[in-house]
């Protein structure tokens, strides 16, 4: 890891973007994430009918130039439908990993940098939480709060703060012990102007690769969750909601379901490609 | 012949147990308490009055403060006497343990088929290297980690039970037989398969290239027992932690797996109680899930000692 | 016992062929020691490699042979070249840590291969005895303690002496040693050093010596052959290579050794000025001549032939070509 302090324009800044689009991931993986995100943004203009009214004279109509991906049971265009559900899992993963991320940074980061009774409470409680696997604290959380949007979007917030709150401890005491901290402060700087001016800066890039791999995470779980029926309810359209409500089609309309999971692996898959390359790119190792 | 200081980290690791399980506990019997409804109404039935409900309340022991009610949790725990069901009147150690049976037998399979086809397409893909297999195996990995259960799920029902007819897509009854298991736990088995492959590839290739298997060349033996023996002993370490977490992953999953295939286990039993409010069997659902993963992480851990030599034991 | 003709092993590297061996030719007898000496990237540790059949993917063998006990090791099959390593020929390496499997106890990696070398006919308790006494033979104290140990649990020079037993398990005719002690302590070192030259006489072995220490070849050799850039620059008995060394780069080599006895000078020690030419395109003529302090004009045009400038004393330089053809 490096950690020096570089302007925005710095050459080490221009040779850090050459190496993004040089690798092969994060080209595909990008591609992906911005077709997913253009979706979700762009859902209400080219939609082109209602996701959610419902037609039944026109039920389970297989793929035609009327309906690109067909209608659902209800007659509901599934590509409308798609293409909302996209801004739905936009929404909830982002809103989630973003309230996981700054409690997880805040509190993990206070808890290296203080180190301490503080560090050993918040260290514990972390483990506890940690002790529920995956999905199962987010299944919890929805549970117990009850389905809907707001719901499910702080269970996938629940579920990940752990993991950051990890991390940015372990990224916090690794910058605090090195060498340039310990010059920092023999130079008489500040706690403070330490934190914001060193420690902040260099333990973003494990966070920002931990965020977006979790992002892929979330979307999958969120999926899983209103796929149980406990996420988000029906009619909104959600691509793991969607999933379900084929589960009596499968065989008599696949396009019920294979074009919300198609989406959904692609757009998971675009996260974690992204991920695994901001990793080659930001914590190079040696080359395998 | 284990050492003894490798006994004294084992009752250490199996100790540390007990404060996780006690903060797990903590935490879900005070957020099942935030769960909506009430259960005393649930169990006294819709017809019942307001002083029918009352005594429900006094007789589940709701009316005391919630620390009270926590203490009663724990005993009905430690005591395995853990009351009824509200909405089947069932003793609840009858509706768990059988489940709990049924997604072990799930949980073991699935983790045993990741195993096997994990360890192999990763030793396959590290032994050629940059090769079209590499890549084959490596866009595989990547599509199981992406790869939401419940779509594998639909997939796999659709080619193997609906179109070939191979096997059962649901589970009739609640003794599941080895064709019931076939379609869950190849589905959990193929998702939990991918990163086991990718830790494999990658400790496996930084083995390979350790000065102690040029000493092995150099003793000219065989390349079999370089690799399967000399190599992969090293290589399956790392592994062994990545099959620890994976074996949360597939409980996880298994919550949902077994309600695609509607499989007798006791992540069903929770989904299906979260439904009918039924809190006391959530509660100790949870609880033996969250126990279970917790005592497999530890087993993990201890294993990783023992096959890590290097592994120091503070 | 072991001849090595002509050879040339070039690697294939980003810039081009990289000539690591230029046309080396040794030879050596059975008990008998030779050290193979020169600065690192001189090409002595692909000398070594390429007699036990080890060389990397990207090596080629450009010409010559190495004709072990009269059959050419180049052109064995990969199974009989197997059978032969660890067998006839084994290897001691330079990092004893790095070099043993940290999962396998002492034990395991001697059984594995003594098993290798003698068959499955020995019984567990036979291989038992032997492992024992293969430790007591490299002096490792309370060997029934140290074989039920990990790598890790040894110290150094304890890691190199169970290596010295794996290859001296089978009793094989020759032993590489590559750099075998310069990871380990000063002190051990000596003990290592004495502890091979003893083995050496003992079991009637053939040892290689690679080295960059002339100091430390002079312990362990009969022999000792000076390589430089791919190039055997000098090759002698050692009491002779170090009381007349002929080459000019043998004489800097000597002159850097430190010794404990002479003081050193003011200007330090002798350093050779300048580096290792590049393999892929050496410099014509002498490949050592644009750093030697003695080059004449045909330094860099010829390149001087092997000439015997007495009794088994070879060397490699115009100085000693020139002084015969004007005696002649």
């Amino acid at each position: 890891m490096k950690f020096e302090r570089t302007g925005f324009f710095s050459p080490q800044r221009r040779m850090f973007f050459k190496k993004l689009r040089r690798n092969k991931n994060i080209v595909l993986g990008g591609s992906l994430v911005l077709i997913f995100v253009a979706m979700a943004l762009l859902a209400p203009i080219i939609s082109p009918y209602s996701p959610i009214a419902s037609n039944l004279s026109n039920a389970l109509k297989p793929p035609s130039s009327s309906h690109i991906f067909g209608t659902d049971y209800l007659g509901r265009d599934i590509f409308s439908r798609v293409l909302w559900g996209a801004r739905i899992s936009l929404i909830i993963a982002v809103v989630g990993i973003a309230i996981s991320l700054i409690f997880g940074a805040v509190i993990g980061g206070f808890s290296g940098y203080l180190g301490g009774a503080f560090d050993d409470v918040v260290m514990g409680a972390v483990d506890i939480l940690l002790a529920f696997p995956d999905i199962l604290l987010a299944l919890f959380v929805a549970a117990v709060t009850g389905p809907g949007m707001n719901n499910v979007i702080l269970a996938i917030g629940v579920y990940n703060f752990p993991q950051f709150a990890r991390i940015a401890r372990g990224a916090v005491i690794s910058v605090k012990t090195s060498d340039f901290v310990e010059a920092a402060r023999a130079m008489g700087e500040s706690r403070t102007s330490i934190f914001f001016r060193y420690i902040l800066p260099n333990s973003l890039s494990p966070i920002v690769v931990h965020a977006t791999l979790r992002t892929a995470a979330s979307i999958l779980t969120a999926a899983g969750l209103s796929f149980l029926g406990l996420g988000i309810q029906p009619p909104t359209p959600e691509w793991g909601a969607m999933i379900s409500e084929a589960l009596y089609y499968l065989d008599a309309a696949p396009y019920m379901w294979v074009f919300p999971g198609t989406f959904l692996v692609l757009t998971v898959l675009g996260f974690n490609l992204f991920g695994d390359g901001l990793n080659d790119v930001l914590n190079p190792r040696i080359k395998d | 012949m284990i050492a003894a200081p490798l006994w004294s980290y084992i009752i250490k690791r199996f100790l540390l147990l007990i404060p996780t399980l006690l903060g797990a506990s903590v935490i879900i019997f005070f957020m099942i308490h935030m769960l909506p409804g009430d259960p005393a109404q649930i169990l006294a039935g819709p017809e019942a009055t307001l002083q029918d409900i009352q005594n429900m309340r006094i007789r589940l022991g709701l009316d005391k403060p919630l620390p009270v009610q926590y203490f009663m949790f724990m005993e009905r725990l430690l005591t395995w006497n853990l009351g009824n069901s509200l909405v089947s009147g069932f003793p609840i150690t009858s509706l768990i343990v059988p489940r709990f049976i049924n997604t072990l037998k799930l949980a073991t399979l699935s983790i045993a088929i990741s195993l096997a086809i994990g360890i192999v397409l990763g030793i396959a893909a590290a032994l050629k290297r940059n090769t079209f297999i590499d890549r084959v195996v490596m866009i595989f990995a990547l599509l199981g980690v992406s790869m939401p259960v419940f779509l594998l799920a639909v997939l796999l029902i659709v080619i193997f039970s609906i179109k070939l007819q191979l096997f059962p897509a649901t589970v009739i009854g609640s003794s599941p037989s080895l064709r019931h298991l076939v379609l869950p736990s190849l589905t959990l088995g193929l998702i939990g398969a991918a990163p086991i492959a990718r830790m494999t590839r990658s400790s496996m290739i930084e083995v390979l290239s350790q000065e102690y298997i040029k000493t092995s060349e150099a003793f000219g033996f065989s390349r079999k027992k370089i690799i399967f023996v000399h190599a992969l002993r090293n290589a399956l370490i790392p592994v062994v932690t990545v099959a620890g977490l994976n074996f949360g992953y597939l409980l996880a999953g298994a919550v949902i797996t077994e309600t695609v295939f509607a499989y007798p286990g006791l992540g069903r039993l929770i989904v299906d109680s979260i439904f009918a409010r039924d809190y006391p069997v959530v509660q100790f659902g949870l609880m033996m899930i969250v126990a279970l993963f917790a005592i497999v992480n530890t087993a993990v851990d201890v294993l990783y000692a023992l096959i890590n030599p290097r592994v120091r034991l503070e | 016992m072991l001849k090595i003709e002509d050879l040339k092993v070039h690697y294939r590297g980003d810039l081009g062929l990289v000539k690591a061996i230029e046309g080396v030719s040794l030879s050596l007898e059975k008990g008998s020691s030779l050290a193979l000496v020169g600065e690192s990237g001189s090409g002595k540790t692909t000398l070594g490699h390429a007699v036990i059949g080890l060389l990397p993917h990207n090596a080629v063998v450009a010409g010559g042979d190495i004709l072990f006990k009269g059959k050419s090791i180049l052109s064995m099959k990969r199974e009989e070249l197997r059978r032969l390593r660890g067998d006839r020929i084994t290897m001691i390496f330079q990092e004893p840590s790095a070099a043993l499997n940290p999962v396998f106890k002492v034990s395991s990696f001697l059984r594995d291969v003594l098993r290798k070398g003698r068959g499955s006919s020995m019984s567990e308790k036979e291989i038992r005895e032997e492992i024992i006494s293969l430790l007591r033979k490299v002096r490792i104290p309370s060997p029934e303690d140290v074989m039920e140990k990990y790598p890790h649990e040894l110290s150094g020079g304890m890691k190199q002496r169970v290596l010295i037993a794996a290859a001296i398990a089978n009793n094989p005719d020759l032993i590489i040693a590559d750099e075998p002690t310069s990871a380990l302590d000063v002190s051990v070192q000596a003990q290592i050093l004495r502890l091979l030259d003893e083995l050496r006489n003992k079991m009637n072995l053939s040892l290689i010596f690679i080295t960059h220490n002339l100091g430390v070849a002079a312990q362990v050799s009969d022999k000792v052959a000076v390589i430089y850039a791919g190039k055997i620059m000098e090759i002698a008995p050692t009491p002779t290579l170090f009381e007349s060394p002929k080459h000019p780069y043998t004489i800097m080599l000597l002159k850097s050794i430190p010794s404990i006895r002479k003081e050193i000078k003011k200007e330090g020690l002798a350093a050779i000025p300048g580096s290792l030419p590049d393999l892929v395109s050496p410099p014509p003529g002498c490949r050592f001549h644009p750093r030697c302090p003695m080059a004449m004009e045909i330094c860099s045009k010829e390149e001087p032939a092997m000439v015997e400038v007495e009794r088994d004393h070879f060397v490699s330089c115009h100085l000693y070509t020139e002084a015969r053809g004007d005696r002649s």
